[in-house]
């Protein structure tokens, strides 16, 4: 055999005690992220909120854009540091995976019966407010990893 | 697999908890604050396949280092 039974025991062993430690730690972040997300948004949009104050909060739907937009660059920020293995190809699919995140919601909005019509290139992707805000939540969701 | 395993739980569940806080406090009970087409589509196409490529092109052992061995 190419490795010993004894190494391949004790790494089941250890790696039981890290798929313990590990899920009950991304339970915790799961706790921790979904929180903040909350917090931030509803913090600033709501009614005395810095962009609620102004006027500029854009009904209950920039809640929903904002904490899907955040939490799928989140997931794709954490799948890019957490790769080792990084091929051409693999490159390639993840820019097509990272790609799909405008794709659906340039269709959402060109949508006619749709709730964000015409709001992403309208005010979203244009507002230096929620690029801002959004830029201070996904770095205090992904720095908990990266430290 | 494991790795994509937890990250796909704990987005579900980032997701899940951020609409209950906001349903918590603003008492919308029920109320979708997200257009239809974007909801479904989340888990679709949206926040998947980077995790799906992963499985397919990450290696835990060298094939080239041990591929005769094997």
């Amino acid at each position: 055999m190419p490795y010993s039974l004894m190494d391949y025991y004790s790494y089941r062993r250890t790696l039981s005690k890290k798929f313990i430690i590990q899920h009950i730690w991304w339970l915790g972040y799961s706790f921790y992220s979904g929180f903040i997300i909350f917090l931030m948004y509803y913090g600033c949009m709501g009614n005395y909120g810095v962009m609620g104050l102004d006027g500029q909060n854009q009904d209950l739907y920039s809640f929903g854009v904002l904490t899907i937009m955040t939490f799928v660059i989140q997931h794709h920020i954490i799948v890019f540091m957490k790769v080792r293995s990084w091929t051409l190809s693999y490159t390639f699919w993840f820019i097509v995976a990272c790609v799909q995140l405008p794709i659906v919601f340039l269709g959402a909005e060109n949508m006619s019966r749709s709730q964000i019509t015409g709001a992403m290139t309208g005010f979203f992707w244009i507002s230096g407010y929620y690029w801002m805000l959004m830029i201070v939540t996904i770095v205090l969701l992904v720095l908990p990893i990266a430290i | 697999m494991f790795n994509v395993i937890l990250w796909t739980t704990s987005r579900s569940m980032i997701f899940s908890i951020a609409l209950f806080f906001y349903n918590l406090t603003t008492g919308y009970s029920g109320v979708q604050p997200i257009e239809h087409l974007v909801y479904a589509l989340i888990n679709v196409n949206m926040a998947t396949f980077a995790a799906y490529f992963y499985v397919l092109f990450e290696v835990e052992i060298s094939f080239e280092k041990y591929s005769k061995s094997l």
